[in-house]
């Protein structure tokens, strides 16, 4: 005898509504739970937009491609930025991490007996040495992160000015193809940008030691009970902050094709800027890189437009501050009313 | 700097040849009346180089640069970046700019102005979006020698003319530049002190804003005429930063630690150098500055028989010669690539026909900058 199995008819309209409604439980959780990314890249897209409109000439292939290289040292400090802060602590000392590259490839690079691979893993070296010295510093002396990483920030600034008292020295022609290369408007620097968002990613979610940088930064206490080396965690968090800050300076340094003492400062207030924008705070354990990315596009854009758009540079500040604000209280808000 | 090659090197087997035969024509030339004929050969040939190398070998002063490709017909757009406003001299030396500019209406459709605030980072930034908006010109003062050369070799690919005012860039890179000689500023004020001391002396030498190209080039110029007077020393060497504040600080922390110092040479103001060695009762020395600031000339004026000065200074109105330059260029007239102004000095003599007793010591007296525009920069 034959048994007739009863018979769901499912058609595609149902196929398209399912999927359509588990896209939007997916979105509907992401948004949930990463509330700051959407909010950064709304606001990035909107600045996009909004410029492309009231701005032809920012469209334009030329200025593209300006922007794409002017985000990437900025991207990069901001990144290495960002895992001191997720484990409600601060490097100061990336600004100066980034003087004392430029002045160190502008020296060597340049001097006899140096070939250019060498300087670079010296200055690579150089970085991850301050940043370890700054996760010494707070995790096993217990010092506030802002104290020791002002410290090592001062004797770093003094450290370029000796080796390099005024701007100068002089990175050679032909390292520039290796860094600077173009492929069509797709510039070279982005592409090392995005390398580095891939590798840190994966470092910070899918890695062990990742995961207890995250751990740390959200209860230090429940972490170490949980059997997490928080020591441990806060040394890599903040050599790894040190080491993106020496990449940055490299960047910097093929930028201004020289190296300066000082011209890293400005660095240090903005990668906060980007940092907080991009929605980790201070509480710790919370954000990650990928808002630190829409931040770093969002302050780059900005700036671009503002320049554009003639606005005076004091009123400048009041805008980068103004987004800021506003972003950060869109964050908080999320907090009280989830 | 540029040199033309109009004696051709020979080449390695002419060389040879010559070489070879050299001993022999000597000798043919050597013996009895050809020796006069030598000499004469000699002679010709020393007139021929001297006459085409200084014909020839153009220096970047003299060195013409043809501008036909960037004229256009007015009204222009002017892309013009304020390097750092962090003291008194760099406020005026922009305002100066933007009264300049306010003159032409006719000629300037719009101005882009951007503020750099010392950062050579931002100065590249800015440029690039000057580019982008295509500017018909670009008026910078670099923040680094090195950093802006890139980026104002793609302005110039862009077809913006790059006028240079008041620090340069290396290489030939830009179509003109507009400076007083920051060496020679530094070497002159030394040499006057050098010269009031008798080449003989302990001094105190206060600097610029450190990690600037401006400020080093004018210590170099300095440590040129004090290393050739070994008697001179300098004691105590510390930074400025080009503003009142930090200089008498400064000052006074060098008097504490060493109380008589014979002279000193000060890339500064001014004014807080005196209050500091007032309010420390030191005894004036030779004031060796670069400043034609107000508030030191006023002091300077009021106190000739006290105070011994110099000041070797850097006009502020360069920044209204570099919109001259601008024009001329776009309107396609050749211009020099190197500009140099010597640097103005302000003597005991001629003090009293710079100091302006009704304007603030904020202001810089060799301008073109109108009395209400001084006023409303500096405050009554």
């Amino acid at each position: 005898m034959k048994m007739t199995q009863p018979h769901i008819s499912f058609g595609i309209c149902d196929c398209v509504s399912i999927a359509l409604l588990n896209m939007f439980t997916t979105i509907q959780f992401h948004f949930r739970h990463n509330k700051p990314i959407f909010i950064i890249y709304g606001i990035l897209v909107l600045f996009i937009v909004g410029s492309m409109a009231i701005f032809p000439v920012f469209r334009s292939a030329t200025n593209l491609s300006f922007l794409m290289n002017q985000a990437v040292v900025l991207g990069i400090v901001s990144l290495g930025q960002t895992i001191p802060i997720l484990m409600s602590g601060l490097d100061m000392s990336v600004g100066s991490v980034m003087s004392l590259s430029t002045t160190i490839a502008a020296v060597l690079m340049g001097g006899p007996g140096w070939t250019w691979p060498l300087v670079l893993i010296l200055i690579l070296a150089t970085g991850t040495a301050v940043g370890l010295i700054n996760g010494l510093g707070v995790a096993k002396l217990n010092m506030v992160p802002i104290i020791v990483t002002l410290s090592t920030m001062i004797i770093v600034s003094g450290l370029a000015m000796f080796i390099l008292p005024q701007p100068g020295g002089y990175i050679p022609e032909n390292i520039y193809k290796y860094f600077l290369f173009e492929v069509g408007a797709f510039q070279g620097p982005v592409f090392y940008y995005i390398v580095i968002i891939c590798i840190l990613y994966f470092f910070l979610h899918h890695t062990v030691r990742g995961r207890h940088i995250y751990a740390t930064g959200g209860d230090k206490e429940r972490a170490s009970l949980t059997g997490v080396r928080v020591d441990h965690a806060i040394i890599t968090g903040y050599a790894l902050s040190g080491l993106l800050s020496s990449a940055a300076g490299i960047f910097l340094a093929l930028r201004i094709s020289s190296g300066a003492p000082t011209v890293g400062n400005p660095f240090l207030l903005d990668s906060i800027t980007a940092v907080l924008l991009g929605g980790t705070t201070f509480v710790g354990g919370r954000g990650g890189i990928i808002g630190t990315v829409g931040g770093t596009l969002v302050l780059t854009v900005l700036a671009n437009v503002l320049v554009m758009a003639e606005v005076h540079t004091y009123w400048q500040y009041i805008v980068r501050a103004g987004v800021l604000f506003v972003a950060v209280v869109a964050y908080t808000m999320k907090r009280r009313f989830a | 700097m540029i040199c033309v090659d109009i004696l051709p090197l020979p080449d390695t087997i002419t060389l040879r040849v010559m070489h070879g035969n050299c001993k022999n024509i000597l000798l043919i030339f050597l013996r009895g009346k050809n020796m006069k004929k030598l000499a004469i050969v000699i002679c010709a040939a020393l007139l021929v180089f001297c006459v085409f190398g200084v014909a020839f070998a153009v220096s970047k002063e003299q060195q013409v640069v043809d501008t036909s490709r960037f004229k256009k017909d007015p009204p222009w757009v002017i892309g013009y970046d304020i390097y750092w406003l962090g003291n008194t001299w760099s406020a005026q030396f922009a305002e100066e700019f933007k009264q300049a500019v306010s003159m032409y209406d006719q000629l300037v459709k719009d101005v882009v102005i951007t503020s750099s605030e010392g950062s050579t980072e931002k100065q590249i930034k800015n440029i690039e979006a000057m580019i982008s908006k295509k500017v018909d010109i670009i008026i910078v003062t670099p923040n680094s020698t090195k950093g802006l050369a890139p980026v104002i070799k793609k302005a110039l690919q862009a077809n913006i003319p790059v006028v240079l005012n008041a620090a340069g860039v290396e290489g030939d890179e830009y179509t003109t530049f507009i400076n007083v000689t920051d060496r020679a500023l530094g070497k002159a004020m030394a040499e006057w002190l050098v010269n009031e001391l008798d080449g003989n002396g302990r001094i105190f030498a206060i600097t610029g804003l450190p990690g600037l190209g401006v400020a080093e080039a004018r210590w170099d110029g300095a440590m040129e005429i004090f290393n050739q007077h070994r008697k001179i020393k300098v004691v105590m060497k510390d930074a400025g930063d080009w503003a009142d504040p930090k200089t008498k600080r400064v000052v006074s922390d060098m008097l504490a630690a060493y109380p008589r110092p014979d002279g000193i040479w000060a890339d500064t103001p001014g004014l807080g150098m005196i209050e500091a060695f007032e309010e420390a009762g030191s005894s004036f020395i030779p004031f060796a500055t670069c400043s034609d600031n107000n508030g030191f000339l006023k002091y300077w004026a009021q106190h000739k028989s006290r105070v011994n000065a110099i000041g070797v200074t850097k006009p502020v109105w360069l920044s209204s010669i570099a919109l001259d330059y601008a024009f001329r260029i776009l309107q396609g007239n050749p211009v020099f690539k190197d500009n140099f102004i010597p640097p103005c000095v302000v003597t005991e003599e001629n003090v009293d026909d710079f100091v302006r007793f009704d304007l603030p010591n904020g202001y810089w007296t060799l301008c073109h900058l109108s009395d209400e525009r001084a006023k409303a920069l500096f405050g009554e």
